[in-house]
């Protein structure tokens, strides 16, 4: 008997043959977390865009957050945040739609991060106001890489692409008839570890520094 | 991994004269405890939560062929591909050969328990190809050549001290004089060197906290990103699971990582949660081509329908062993065995054997923090007591312990007589004391008395004291 057949056969001995159709169990586990205000936490009246940036810039998420008008006042922003951090690298823009249309001239690019160090802006598709998280995914023109190799991760995010929370993202995106991208990140804050006595270290082996760019909204 | 868990009295013993160890044991409260109490206050739903964890897994296992054959499909139709291994033997050799055909070299590792339990690292080593685990915990101790020691906190046994000292002796090319003194440099330093191992490595593998039925996807919770590189990066990802793992729908798998982050590390949600759905698709600039599911049984299917299903539920937060008292004296090394704590005291013996490990459902004061702490409300102190109780059925019990248990038996279900014993053990241990206010030695009673003093009795025990009493009443009347 093959492996897959003998943990069947394991499973259905154990499990009596269910009376239940497969709709009928569905509708069961649909039931089990339909109480959505049982365990969503209330936002005490603050709007989704001040809950995000309240979590994202507290001390458990470690990123800072920049406000700007709109799309075409990202370049300066990100040239804002290497000036302060005093960092005169080139920076790696992740070839998507929107950030290609914008004017990237006073900032040098280059294509990847071969060297640690680096620093990438790269475009978040939605951001989870009760956590403040933002969210990536791969696609054809979205290299996921830039999310996780740079020392310095710059995240462009539009206000309108905030949702309240991560359950909301499966409304969005089709839930399970849609199709799935390779990879989905929520990403919250920088990496960290405290592997060593307990202790939160920041830049474990993804960014350590976060900046993420709001803008509209 | 072989298992010395019957060696836990001579490991605990020896834990508990460790000094290194105890020092590093003690930031356990303050680290995890503390940090999860905090989450906890602050989410109102917290109970509700807990109770909604427990009903989703309730509902999977009730199900588990039909979710682990909608997961398979949905995986197949991704373009991935699912293996099943009924023994850690055969999961070891289909990873091990899954390498192998692709002439893999190098392998990096997120942070993975079933791994563990399959000894991969041996296998893989055994034939050539290097593994390089990329957890920080799990990378500290590769180079100690040691076992990890916690479920999330791999490390937890060692002081920075010790890590400093490995560093320093395995990373050669580095200069001597650096300073390694905080934390950070420490942690700088594994960013260094395994920044080079990620980008060569051949294949990629990572565990899995869920895997959800209704896409084929298979989801990752991380602090560090280590799971996100080692998947991203190579040609190949292989990921590793125990087939309980499965959840129906994107749903389940949301509200189970609020309840993980919170029982784990306090946190609302972790630094990364990335769901894998497949090889790269069709134009990706990134992503491994392929993408391969190995789901090992390995005793679990067994549990099914047993007094031990609960402990299927457990998602492995480690809450447990944060919580224990005994876990906090001794470390994760003592109970000898993959999982170590509360859960591993019930797991170790359901998985393997009772005789195998039969001191590690004793290693327990039956405080239940526990399962006060449990995400999933698993009754863990229930499962610890029906072993206790099937090893009585098995005689297994040491002798002692089963000559005293029934001596007391024998006198407890005799009232009178039970008093008369207590009246005159009463008297012998005033007399024992000899006058003083504390006894300090007592036959029989040394492991007890080497570390604790008696307090003299009073006068006669609580059933004499009383009937001299009412006595004493009667005649005044």
């Amino acid at each position: 008997m093959s492996d897959r057949a003998a943990i069947f056969d394991a499973i259905r001995r154990a499990n009596p043959a269910p009376v239940l159709s497969a709709n009928e169990i569905a509708a069961q586990a649909a039931s089990l977390v339909a109480d959505r205000a049982g365990v969503q936490p209330d936002f005490g009246g603050l709007s989704l865009l001040d809950r995000f940036v309240a979590k994202a810039t507290s001390e458990r998420v470690t990123a800072m957050v920049n406000r700007v008008a709109q799309l075409s006042d990202v370049p300066a922003a990100v040239a804002g945040y290497l000036n302060n951090a005093g960092l005169t690298a080139a920076v790696a823009v992740q070839n998507c739609a929107l950030l290609e249309a914008l004017d990237w001239s006073p900032l040098e690019r280059t294509q990847a991060l071969e060297e640690d160090g680096g620093v990438a802006v790269t475009c978040a598709e939605f951001g989870i106001a009760e956590t403040g998280s933002v969210v990536f995914r791969s696609g054809a023109d979205r290299p996921v890489m830039l999310n996780f190799l740079p020392l310095h991760h710059i995240v462009v995010l539009n206000a309108e692409n905030l949702l309240a929370y991560p359950e909301d993202l499966w409304v969005h995106l089709g839930g399970r008839d849609a199709p799935q991208s390779r990879l989905l990140t929520i990403v919250t804050g920088t990496s960290g570890t405290a592997d060593i006595e307990a202790r939160n270290v920041r830049g474990a082996h993804g960014p350590r520094h976060m900046m993420i760019v709001i803008y509209g909204g | 991994m072989d298992s010395t868990a019957r060696n836990f009295k001579k490991n605990a013993s020896g834990a508990l004269n460790d000094a290194q160890l105890q020092r590093a044991l003690a930031h356990v409260p303050r680290g995890f405890v503390k940090k999860r109490q905090d989450a906890a206050d602050a989410l109102p739903e917290f109970e509700r939560l807990r109770d909604q964890g427990r009903d989703i897994k309730n509902h999977v296992l009730d199900h588990l062929d039909l979710y682990l054959e909608a997961f398979e499909e949905k995986v197949v139709e991704a373009g991935g591909h699912v293996h099943w291994a009924t023994t850690a033997e055969e999961a070891r050799n289909l990873v091990v050969r899954l390498c192998l055909d692709r002439e893999a070299e190098t392998v990096t590792k997120g942070k993975s328990m079933i791994s563990e339990e399959i000894g991969l690292n041996a296998g893989l080593e055994q034939v050539g190809i290097k593994p390089v685990e990329t957890d920080l915990g799990e990378y500290i101790i590769q180079l100690r050549g040691e076992t990890p020691s916690h479920l999330i906190a791999p490390a937890v046994h060692l002081n920075k001290d010790q890590i400093e000292a490995d560093f320093r002796r395995v990373h050669t090319e580095l200069p001597e004089e650096r300073n390694l003194h905080e934390p950070a440099s420490l942690v700088h330093e594994a960013r260094e060197i395994l920044r080079q191992k990620y980008l060569d490595a051949d294949v990629g593998i990572t565990g899995a906290n869920f895997l959800i039925a209704e896409t084929g996807t298979s989801v990752i919770v991380t602090n560090e990103g280590k799971g996100d590189l080692t998947q991203i990066l190579p040609k190949t990802h292989i990921v590793i699971a125990s087939i309980e793992k499965v959840v129906p729908t994107l749903e389940d798998a949301s509200t189970l990582v609020r309840i993980l982050a919170r029982s784990a590390t306090g946190q609302e949600i972790s630094n990364y949660t990335t769901f894998s759905t497949g090889p790269k698709r069709r134009g990706d600039p990134d992503g491994p081509n392929e993408y391969h599911v190995v789901l090992l049984d390995n005793g679990r299917s067994s549990m099914l329908g047993t007094e031990f299903q609960d402990m299927l539920r457990c998602i492995r937060c480690g809450a447990c062993m944060n919580h224990c008292p005994v876990y906090s004296a001794v470390g994760g090394h003592a109970y000898g065995a993959v999982y170590p704590g509360p859960m591993g005291s019930v797991l170790t013996p359901a998985l393997s054997s009772l005789k195998a490990a039969k001191d590690l459902p004793n290693a327990c004061t039956l405080n239940g923090r526990c399962r006060e702490v449990c995400p999933v409300n698993i009754p863990l102190t229930d499962m610890l007591r029906n072993l206790r109780a099937r090893q009585w059925d098995a005689r297994l019990t040491p002798p002692v312990a089963k000559v005293a248990l029934r001596g007391w038996g024998f006198v407890a279900r005799r009232p009178r007589l039970y008093h008369l014993v207590a009246g005159l053990a009463v008297h012998g241990m005033r007399l024992w004391a000899f006058g003083h206010r504390r006894i300090q030695r007592m036959p029989l009673a040394g492991g007890w008395v080497r570390y604790r003093d008696l307090p003299r009795p009073e006068k006669g025990s609580f059933m004499q004291q009383y009937a001299a009493s009412r006595h004493a009443a009667r005649k005044r009347k």
